[in-house]
């Protein structure tokens, strides 16, 4: 499977970043902010700042 | 070969791992998000079976039912992620199949909770009902020290946190560290076992624990899958203590994380899991 590296801004400190996500829902880290940033969309890609983690999350 | 629906929340690390499984082993995993799924009388998820792999266990129990109500194989079915979503129901259920675990109370009123807590005996451990990550996860080596931790929990806005749940101190620390086990049952089999290591309670890999292999003995293998079968069977994790007597079961989770485990036992439990879902779906 190809995979493309497309470039987006941070949506927190507008920071480029550089991603090749293949699946939403998918994890990017924002090298100069640290923030966590969730795939929203692949085809435009687009992402979301993370949300915290909920009371029912996990194993 | 019987499809599967993988859904999920967030894409882990275990999940891709799943992806990657499903195609070293030709399986036709189709990943879908559960942002995206709206779920009708006759469907919604797409796949001949259905993995669920939701991070939110509310997401994940309410796939399971509807997937299981449609007559879509399920793993983990609905009965068995309801069990595991209730620690005290995963107790009392532990308990009444012959499974060695922690002596545990559930209780509503603080003072209620407090002469449970009595009757337990200091050191003991209170827990959210539904947590998981150790979140809110409290030893209490005292009265006073159980006060506060029971009136912090009456202060939180969700009624779910003031279900006081309660149970024994299973010491395990020799002196430099604890441990307990992750055991890893996949259907009616033992496939994996860890044992995790830390200076710190509790002893779980999100917050640091060190992991290494845990021999798979007979007596691991049959607390294990009476275990799981106690709760419903299917994909699970058990959190298992060493106690003076023998194994104790102290939790039982349906939606293993098991990028930990594959390390230390070389098992493939992606793929595992996979082959257990297309099993599940033939017959």
């Amino acid at each position: 499977m190809s995979i493309t590296t497309q470039a987006i801004a941070c949506p927190e400190c507008a920071a480029a970043i550089d991603a090749a996500p293949q699946f939403t829902g998918e994890i990017v880290d924002c090298a100069d902010c640290g923030v966590e940033l969730e795939v929203t969309s692949l085809a435009p890609l687009r992402v979301e700042v993370a949300p915290e983690i909920e009371e029912d999350w996990g194993e | 070969m019987p499809s599967v629906g993988l859904v999920y929340g967030r894409m882990r690390e275990e999940e891709k791992l799943l992806v990657e499984a499903g195609r070293r082993e030709g399986i036709d995993v189709r990943p879908q998000h559960d942002d995206a799924l709206t779920l009708g009388l006759d469907g919604g998820i797409d796949g001949d079976a259905v993995l669920v792999r939701s991070l939110s266990s509310t997401r994940a129990l309410a796939i399971s039912r509807a997937a299981d109500a449609w007559g879509r194989p399920v793993i983990n079915g609905p009965q068995t992620i309801s069990t595991c979503m209730d620690k005290g129901e995963t107790s009392f259920r532990l308990h009444h199949a012959g499974i060695p675990t922690p002596d545990s109370r559930i209780a509503f009123d603080i003072e209620t909770a407090l002469a449970a807590l009595d009757d337990l005996g200091y050191p003991a451990v209170i827990k959210p009902v539904n947590g998981s990550w150790a979140r809110l996860v409290s030893r209490v080596r005292d009265r006073e020290e159980a006060r506060q931790i029971l009136e912090h929990r009456q202060m939180l806005p969700n009624p779910i946190q003031h279900v006081y749940y309660m149970q024994s101190f299973v010491d395990t620390f020799n002196g430099s560290r604890h441990r307990d086990v992750r055991a890893v049952v996949v259907g009616d089999q033992l496939i994996a076992a860890i044992g995790r290591v830390s200076p710190n309670w509790p002893t779980n890999t999100a917050r640091g624990a060190t992991t290494e292999n845990e021999p798979l003995t007979p007596e691991l293998e049959d607390v294990c899958l009476r275990a799981a079968h106690a709760v419903g069977g299917g994909v699970l994790a058990l959190d298992l203590l060493a106690g003076p007597e023998g194994w104790l079961v102290h939790e039982v989770n349906h939606n293993l994380e098991f990028r930990n485990t594959i390390g230390p036992t070389g098992i493939d439990i992606p793929a595992r899991i996979l082959q257990h879902t297309v099993q599940e779906a033939r017959q």
